[in-house]
Formats: structure tokens, C-alpha cells, sequence
């Protein structure tokens, strides 16, 4: 155990977060959760969060923002041509819209969180509408019962087609769906036994995806009696989903998943610091909702066990610097860049999903990373929605040391960072080779902008969430 | 002189000019400064004239696109934001500031109230020298002092007195500027200054009535200059080593071979219409015969455009091509002409595969000369069972047919193939229906549920129609569509005047093209959305304006041919207060 965890005590890390002379509420806490919560914010935004309690701004991040109901009716204009053009691409360009642009981006994130978890493949499935529609069932429960999403994704037509469910028949068995649902989706390796899988295969017989609906066949239907986790009964796929939620074993493994997802991505907690959080979650007949709140709200989330202790995904990091710039980008662009960054939305790698945390980074994407931050920083003219200069303007940073410092604040929020000397040398430079032109003070400070934001996303600091 | 002095004579005879400098003015023709109408010399790679620039920025077209220009956000972001543009506007803001601040107080449009004129010579580092027609001699005088005080001030250099011709001028290292009365005239080498001088100097400072009353500004380009260019010069060989290129591009590689100037002009039109022409200016030599079937000629026409209800845009053009096939041997080089001749042979060829015993150049003899497309606005899709959320327009080409049996015979086992395609599974299925005499046959999406499902909706914009009629070959996006261009075809005789010498004409009626965009919105804002980061709200509001700006614009016409100078494109655009052209 790492001894950042090692010092929590288990007791108090669930705790509400109260600020103290030791551990003040701040820009830099703030940050954190709409890092974490919310792919980043614009500056303002987060000025504005750390000038609340704690408690509202995490309720202002699990609410979510003024206008979703008109957003919402955005997508559906946005979705009809989407679905009928039948492109995948097209696909991942509306999701994308809705990670840039959601007044809830909570609620995007653990839908994200919950496509990787039920990690489906456009590549096999083959149908942007069954697609979509998982993806609108993900939304749907992200924040709501994760027993009701275990039930819905079991009979989820997309599912079914990748799993292959489809060829799972009485006489004739397909355990593709039996073992992914105990190994991958409710409790994990070694809380169950091949014979549960074989067991549970059989009760899952009879469906199959038809005319892009769930199917149900009662003659491909193994109707007889199997022994599940020691219980015996005439069990069905429904059955199968409330004997996995039954086990002790899934609220952990959720948790944990969880944990992961918005706590730490390296460090194992351990089973003291998972078990009450389990215990309340299965209580709470898995509220998914209740749980991120817990977590968002605790001691734990911004000690420093927590805060840069994730390593931002493609998604993240792009996504999170266009927020941050509180500017707009191509969502079509911004998806396949996170696909080149090994991130491609509908599309993971394999029904486990992406690894993430250090598999984010290579010696390739790391290069790539920094490509990226200099594409999206360099300001094309016409391009001004994402221009820092315009940022630099806004909060008056004209000197290389202002400058440095707003974008460091922005992005890291270390102002003390070693590289900062080292930025500001560079801007410095810049300067001597600055144009004398009249009027090219302002394209002159234009430049700097831009070589800081792309300097300070550069840095290994930025890579962490 | 009689009983007149000569001091007499003189004042009545300025009294005459003025006065009818005047009455020119009160009959709207305006007087223009006549180094704006003095020829320039020789030996100009370009020079461009603004004549009327208050008139050009006040022309009621250009203050419409502006005012909604303005409404829109994106545009202003982008002047508000882009540096390049706000470092422009600073400068033009500075010395606009200084000039009000010394009493001219239209500021910096004073420089260039009554025109300007800019050149620029050949060579490698091209000479290029200008005049600005300032509002009045005290106006280009400040303008030069604030000229002289920033460049100084800002830039750091340093303004020499010289005096080039007896004229005093500021010299700042290449840079010169001499004020002539109202004239502030500038070059960028001293040599090239006392050029521009000696010109300004030949020319009376005196207004006079504008030779061409609608003139605005226009343009003028060598093409020698473009002709010298090495990757020009393969491309205007005459005869040529491509006959594709020949057949469908030779008349203007012909025009750019033989004309000195090519001449863009902006003219006020009549009511609140503009109207642009491009003019090939200078024939070196007449056009060569073999090229004639590229446009019009002798008694030829085009066919007068078809106007169906809902047109968006409607384009006549004569090309014989087979014409020009049968003077291949003039046109194109040995090699090229075997070339193209085998490969017709070839094609003719393969083509027995279908039953047929024809070549594509006996299939093309049969095929015009008068060409036609119309594209006109759908209000739905052409299905019963599936209706398209993104209504697409519809086209129609037709051209004449010189033997109309013969090209039915020549088409039919393509005809014949296709219908035994169709059947069973097939996507697509074909259909004929009769409509005033004429068979029209047409190339229909399946519309069951399944092949709803997975196709993209758009493609059912499409129910293909082709028909062989009144000696023409139609073929169109719907058979809506060609039954109206059957119509058209059945009108009585057109009453619009003949187009002599026009080889080619295009109608725009952008009010239709709006309507059509209206219907189309819902997938254009998916698109802006996805490619521009826009979100729904902003794509469209700056869609809404785009079709305000659109509808606008009235109507257009382009019409092209030989004239009196040589070969003109002309663009009229805007509302013309008249009938429809």
C-alpha cells in the first residue's frame, strides 16, 4: 500500500471535506474536483468554485449547470441525422459535442466511465443506432442504480451482438456473456467458479438481438435447473443479474472501479478504506449517485493521496484543455485526435476495456500529447475560440512572469513548479526576437501566450488529473 | 477676338466648364479626377483603379451584406479577435484619429475620397508605385506630415528631403511620397517615383466627367507576364499534347494565348444591382477555326435557359464536341491525337460488351451542341413511403439531340441491361411512366424497412430519370423535374430577346437558393456543429444569416462571349428593379 493511503485512516476518509487552517478550501481544491468531475474548467469558473463552500461546489457539480433541458433538446435536433447517416464517425462526433459542450459534464464522465466498464465495440456491433442507444441507457443510469444498468446492459441489443449472446442456446451454450458479466462487469476474478459461468450461460440462453431489439426465444431457452453461487433454481438472465448483485463481492469491485476512476488510479486501496463505502452501496440498492457524491465530497478526494494522482486519459486532456481555454474545437477533430492518443470513443480495445492510468503514456504518446497541446494552443487566426492570447488579455498577464503564472494556475495550479523558471526563460527569449513593428505589441504578446499554455501542457504535470 | 479681352475670354470660358462640370453633376454623372482615366504605360505586370470608393462602400448591395455582416457574431469575433486584423485596424484607427484631429474630418477615407490608383511593374523585385486621390489638397498634405511624423515616431526612420524632377518628395530608405495639390502619390523605388511623377505631372488636376458613369474600380493583369511563367507555357502550346484537356478547357487556354489583358472591372448596375466584368482584353491574333466549336460562332445561339417554377440556378452553354473531335488534328499534337484515337477504339470496344457497335465519339456526335442545366428547389423527397429530413435540390441536364432515332437505338441495350438488373433483391429497381408523349424512365431506392434502416436518408432525394424527347436527352435527380423541363420544352416560342455572341449563361435566383438551404438547415447544422465546434444555438444564428444574406442578394446573371474588346465574362448580381433577366 502506498503510504499516501497508508495514512488515511479509514474511519475519517469518507468523511465530509471541512476546511481547516491546515487544509484550506481553494483554487487549487477547487480545481481538483472539476478536474476530476468535470474534464476541467474555465478559469472563472473554478474562482468562482473556491469561493463556495465545499459542500456546494461539489453540489453544483453533481446538479450540474443551468440549461441542460435546452442542451438536451440540442442532441436530439443533432442525433436524428446522426443516426440515419449511419456513420460511425458521425457517432463519435455527438458524443464528443456532448463532452465539450454538456452543462453536466459529471454526467458524461461516468457515462464514459460506464463505456469502458461495459466496454462494447462499434467494430463487431456494427450499428450506429445500437450503439447510440447503449450509450443513451449508460447516461441514463450514470449517475442512478448501477443494479438497474447490470440489468439493462444484460439484455442491451448491442450487448448481446459483441458478447454474442446471439449464438447462446439451449444444447448449445455460449459463456461469452456469463463469464464477462461475473470476471468483467459485477465482481471480479475469484468470486465465482467456472460452474457458476456454465451454470449462469444456460439461464441466458433464448436471447438474441432481432430487428435491433432484444429477442427473446422460449425454444432457444435452457428452462432447467441450474445451481448458481450454491443456490439452485430454474434460473433466467434476470436471475443471473440479482444473484451477481447479491454477492458481496460486486459493491466492492464497483467501488473500486470507482475509486480508481476518481480517487487514484495507481495506488490499491485497501479492503478497510473500500468495505463501508460497499456496505452503504449495496444498501442503497447501488446508487451510483449517492456513491460519487461520497467520494467527491471526502477527506480522501482532496488529500494529497488523491489530488494529481490520476493520469489523464486522451479524453481528459483534450477535452479538459478546451474547457480550460473555455474555447470550442471540432468535435470531430477532437475525436479522432484522442483516438490517435489511444482513446477512441466506441471503439475500445477489447471488452475490457482501456487499462488507463500509466498505459495512457509512452514514450509515443507523451510525444504526441505535446503535439497535440501545441495544435490546439498555436492560434490560428480564424481559430481564436481556443487562442490563450485571448485568455493572457483577460486577466491583464503581459510580462513573461504573468503570463508563466496564469497559465500555470490555469493548468496545474503550481506556480512554484520547478519548470516554471525555465518557461519563463523561454518567454523571455521570445522576446528578444519579438518583432518591432508598430502595432505588433499585441501579436507580440499573442505569442507568448501561446508558447506558455503550450509549455506549461507540456509538462508531466499537466498529464495528471 | 473681336470686342472680348483675353482676360475676358479666359473667365467665361472657366465659367463655361464650370457649369457644365456642374450640370454634369446634376445629371448623376460623376467627374472624376483624369489621372483615372488616363492610360498608364506600357509594360505593367497589374495596376488597379477605385474610382467611386464612397459610392462602391455606400452601393445599397454592399451596405445590406454589411448590415447583416454585423449581426453576426462569428464575424465580429473574428474582427474583434484575430490579431493580424486588429493590428490593420489599429494603424488604419491611428492615422484616422490624427487626421480628424487636425480637422479633416472624414479621416482617413479622405485620403482616398476621389480614388486611387496603384501599380506595379515587372522584374524580380517589381517596382510599384500609386497615387491616392485625396478629398482636397489640404487633406493630402496632412495625411503625407502624419505619414512622415509616425514612421519617424513608430518605425524609427527617417524621412529625407529629395527632389526627383524638380518635385520635392520624402524619401525613407526605398520608400517615397511627394503631394501633388490633392494627389499623394507614392512609389517604392526612387526610380520608379519619378515615373509615377512625370505620369501624375502630364495630367490636369482638373475634374472631368467620368467616361464610363458606372465604373467603380477595376483591375488589369499581363497575361504576358503569366504567359512567361514555364508552368503556363506547357499548358498553352498550341496544338496541344492533351485532347481531354483541349476539348474541355481549349477556348480558354486559347483566350489566355492570345489576349495582352485580362481586365476585371466593378460597375454600379442598374437599381441595386453590381455587376463585374472580366474581360480578355488585346487579341494578339484572331481564334484559330479548329477551336470555333469551343463557342458560339457565326449564326450559332445558346439554347435560352429553362426557368421551371422553384428554379435555383439555370446554365446554357454551346460546345460542339464533336466538332472539335473532328478538327483534332489541328488542335492537338500527332501523339495525343493517336492516343485519344485509340482509346476511342478501345472504348468502342468494350463496349460490345453491352450489344453495342459504336464508339464514344459516334455517341458524342449525336450530342449537342446546346447544353442546359437547371437545378431547382424540392420542398420534399421524391418517395411516398420514406420522407428526407435534408431536402436537397433538384438538376436536370439536358442537350439536344442531332438524330434522336439513332441516339435511342445507340442508348437501348444500356437500357435493356439495366432492366434485367433490377428484380428479386436488387436495391434498385427501375420504372417507366409516360408523360405527354414521352417515356421517362426512372432508377428507384427500395423503401422496405430493412434498406431504410441501413442507408443514409439523403440518397432518397435521388429517384434518377432520364428521357429521350423532343429531339433532347433529359436526364434529372427526379422525374418531377424532367416532366417540367418537358414543359419548358413544350413552351411556346421564348419571347426573350436573343443572346447574340453569348456562349454561355447562368441565372442564380439566390431566394430560392435560400428557401432551398431553409430546407436543408437541420443537416447543415449538423455538419457546422461537428466540423467548427460551433454549438446548435450559434450554428444557427449564423445560419439564419447567411440565408437573410443570401436571399439579399436578389438574382444573378453570368453571361459570357465575344464583344467588340475581345471576350467578356460579366456578373450581375443584386436586386436590378427589373424583370428577370
Amino acid at each position: 500500500m502506498s503510504p499516501l493511503l497508508a495514512s488515511i485512516r479509514p474511519e475519517l476518509a469518507w468523511e465530509p471535506f471541512t476546511p481547516t487552517r491546515k487544509s484550506r478550501w481553494s483554487v487549487e481544491k477547487a480545481a481538483h474536483l472539476y478536474r476530476r468531475a468535470a474534464f476541467g474548467a474555465p478559469w472563472d469558473v473554478i474562482e468562482a468554485a473556491a469561493a463556495l463552500t465545499p459542500v456546494e461546489a461539489v453540489e453544483n457539480v453533481i446538479r450540474g449547470r443551468d440549461g441542460i433541458e435546452r442542451f438536451e433538446g440540442d442532441i436530439a435536433r443533432l442525433t436524428l441525422g446522426t443516426l440515419e447517416s449511419n456513420n460511425s464517425r458521425e457517432l463519435q462526433g455527438l458524443w464528443m459535442y456532448r463532452l465539450l459542450n454538456s452543462p453536466h459534464p459529471l454526467k458524461e464522465k461516468l457515462t464514459l466511465f460506464w463505456h469502458n466498464h461495459f466496454a462494447t465495440s462499434h467494430a463487431k456491433v456494427n450499428s450506429v443506432r445500437l450503439m447510440h442507444s447503449q450509450n443513451d441507457t449508460l447516461r441514463r443510469y450514470a449517475l442512478g442504480s448501477f443494479a438497474g444498468l447490470l440489468r439493462e446492459m444484460t439484455f442491451d441489443p448491442a450487448m448481446l451482438i459483441w458478447l454474442d449472446s446471439n449464438t447462446n442456446r439451449k444444447g448449445a451454450p455460449n459463456e461469452n456473456y456469463a463469464r464477462e458479466v461475473f470476471e468483467l462487469f459485477s465482481l471480479s476474478p475469484g468470486h465465482y467458479t467456472e460452474n457458476d459461468i456454465k451454470e449462469a450461460a444456460l439461464a441466458l440462453t433464448g436471447w438474441s438481438a432481432k430487428d435491433e431489439q432484444p429477442f427473446f426465444n422460449p425454444a432457444e431457452y435452457d428452462a432447467g435447473e441450474k445451481t448458481i453461487f450454491g443456490q439452485k433454481g430454474a434460473f433466467t438472465a434476470g436471475d443471473v443479474v440479482r444473484l451477481a448483485l447479491s454477492q458481496p463481492a460486486c459493491a466492492r469491485f464497483i467501488v473500486r472501479k470507482l475509486f480508481r476512476e476518481l480517487i487514484n488510479d495507481h495506488d490499491l486501496p485497501p479492503d478497510a478504506l473500500i468495505e463501508p463505502l460497499a456496505i452503504e452501496y449495496r444498501l442503497r440498492d447501488y446508487d451510483t449517485g449517492w456513491l460519487v457524491k461520497r467520494m467527491l465530497s471526502s477527506w480522501l478526494f482532496y488529500s494529497e493521496a488523491s489530488i494529481h494522482q490520476r493520469i489523464k486519459s486522451p479524453i481528459e486532456f483534450v477535452v479538459g484543455t478546451v474547457r480550460s481555454l473555455s474555447g470550442t474545437i471540432s468535435p470531430l477533430q477532437a475525436s479522432e485526435v484522442c483516438a490517435q492518443l489511444g482513446q477512441s470513443l466506441y471503439f475500445p480495445p477489447n471488452v475490457k476495456g482501456w487499462d488507463g492510468g500509466r498505459e495512457w503514456i509512452s514514450s509515443t504518446t507523451l510525444l504526441l500529447r505535446q503535439n497535440v497541446a501545441f495544435e490546439i494552443t498555436k492560434g490560428r487566426d480564424e481559430a481564436a475560440r481556443l487562442d490563450p492570447a485571448r485568455l493572457a488579455v483577460k486577466y491583464q498577464a503581459k510580462t513573461p512572469d504573468q503570463i508563466a503564472d496564469l497559465f500555470l494556475n490555469m493548468f496545474v495550479q503550481q506556480t512554484q513548479s520547478p519548470a516554471r523558471e525555465q518557461i519563463v526563460t523561454q518567454l523571455k527569449a521570445e522576446i528578444e526576437s519579438a518583432s518591432d513593428r508598430p502595432f505588433a505589441q499585441r501579436e507580440n504578446q499573442a505569442r507568448l501566450a501561446r508558447l506558455a499554455a503550450h509549455l506549461v501542457l507540456a509538462l508531466p504535470e499537466a498529464q495528471l488529473s | 477676338m473681336g470686342g472680348m479681352s483675353r482676360r475676358k475670354l479666359w473667365l467665361t470660358s472657366w465659367a463655361l466648364v464650370v457649369l457644365w462640370a456642374t450640370s454634369l453633376r446634376a445629371e448623376g454623372i460623376p467627374s472624376i479626377d483624369p489621372l483615372l482615366e488616363r492610360p498608364l504605360p506600357p509594360g505593367l505586370v497589374m495596376h488597379t483603379r477605385v474610382i467611386d470608393p464612397a459610392r462602391l462602400e455606400g452601393h445599397p448591395l454592399m451596405q445590406r451584406i454589411n448590415a447583416l455582416l454585423t449581426t453576426s457574431q462569428e464575424w465580429q469575433r473574428v474582427h474583434q479577435e484575430t490579431v493580424g486584423l486588429l493590428q490593420f485596424t489599429e494603424a488604419f484607427r491611428f492615422v484616422d484619429h490624427q487626421l480628424k484631429s487636425v480637422g479633416i474630418n472624414e479621416g482617413i477615407k479622405a485620403l482616398w475620397k476621389r480614388g486611387a490608383l496603384l501599380a506595379v511593374g515587372e522584374g524580380q523585385n517589381p517596382t510599384s508605385g500609386g497615387v491616392f486621390l485625396a478629398e482636397s489638397d489640404a487633406s493630402a498634405k496632412a495625411f503625407a506630415e502624419i505619414l512622415q511624423q509616425w514612421a519617424e515616431t513608430e518605425l524609427g526612420l527617417k524621412y529625407e528631403p529629395q527632389v526627383i524632377d524638380g518635385t520635392p518628395v520624402l524619401a525613407a530608405g526605398d520608400l517615397h511620397v511627394a503631394v501633388l495639390g490633392h494627389r499623394v502619390v507614392w512609389a517604392n523605388q526612387a526610380a520608379a517615383m519619378a515615373h509615377v511623377l512625370a505620369h501624375v505631372k502630364s495630367v490636369p488636376a482638373e475634374a472631368v466627367a467620368a467616361t464610363d458613369p458606372t465604373l467603380l474600380a477595376d483591375l488589369h493583369v499581363s497575361l504576358a507576364m503569366v504567359r512567361k511563367n514555364p508552368g503556363f507555357a506547357k499548358g498553352l502550346e498550341n496544338p496541344g499534347g492533351d485532347l481531354g484537356l483541349i476539348t474541355f478547357f481549349g477556348g480558354w487556354i486559347d483566350l489566355l494565348r492570345r489576349h495582352e489583358r485580362l481586365s476585371i472591372s466593378l460597375h454600379a448596375g442598374a437599381g441595386e444591382s453590381l455587376s463585374m466584368k472580366v474581360g480578355f482584353r488585346e487579341s494578339t491574333e484572331p481564334r484559330s477555326t479548329a477551336l470555333a466549336p469551343f463557342f458560339v460562332h457565326g449564326q450559332e445561339q445558346i439554347a435560352p435557359p429553362l426557368i421551371p417554377p422553384g428554379t435555383i440556378q439555370s446554365f446554357s452553354w454551346y460546345r460542339d464536341y464533336i466538332g472539335l473531335w473532328n478538327n483534332r488534328e489541328q488542335l492537338a499534337r500527332e501523339e495525343a491525337r493517336h492516343q485519344a484515337e485509340q482509346g476511342d477504339e478501345d472504348a468502342g470496344k468494350m463496349l460490345q460488351v453491352f450489344g453495342t457497335s459504336f464508339t464514344p465519339s459516334e455517341l458524342i456526335a449525336q450530342l449537342g451542341p446546346h447544353f442546359r442545366v437547371v437545378v431547382t428547389e424540392q420542398e420534399q423527397g421524391p418517395y411516398d413511403k420514406v420522407a428526407v429530413d435534408n431536402v436537397l435540390p433538384a438538376a436536370a441536364f439536358l442537350v439536344d439531340l442531332r438524330d434522336e432515332e439513332k441516339f435511342r437505338k445507340m442508348v437501348d441495350p444500356f437500357v435493356r441491361l439495366l432492366g434485367l438488373i433490377q428484380g428479386g433483391e436488387q436495391r434498385v429497381l427501375t420504372v417507366r411512366e409516360d408523360y405527354k408523349g414521352a417515356s421517362i424512365l426512372s432508377f428507384v431506392f427500395r423503401e422496405t424497412d430493412a434498406e431504410v434502416r441501413m442507408r443514409a436518408r439523403d440518397q432518397y432525394n435521388l429517384r434518377v430519370s432520364a428521357a429521350i424527347t423532343r429531339q433532347h436527352f433529359i436526364l434529372g435527380t427526379t422525374p418531377t423535374l424532367v416532366q417540367a423541363v418537358i414543359d419548358e420544352l413544350d413552351r411556346p416560342a421564348d419571347t426573350r430577346p436573343a443572346l447574340s455572341q453569348v456562349t454561355e449563361q447562368q441565372l442564380f435566383y439566390f431566394s430560392a437558393l435560400a428557401r432551398q438551404f431553409g430546407r436543408m438547415k437541420t443537416g447543415a447544422i449538423r455538419r457546422i456543429v461537428f466540423s467548427t465546434g460551433w454549438t446548435v444555438e450559434q450554428a444557427e444564428r449564423e445560419y439564419q444569416i447567411a440565408l437573410d444574406l443570401l436571399a439579399s442578394l436578389g438574382e444573378a446573371r453570368v453571361q459570357m462571349g465575344d464583344d467588340a474588346d475581345g471576350f467578356t465574362i460579366e456578373l450581375l448580381i443584386g436586386p436590378s428593379g427589373g424583370p428577370p433577366p
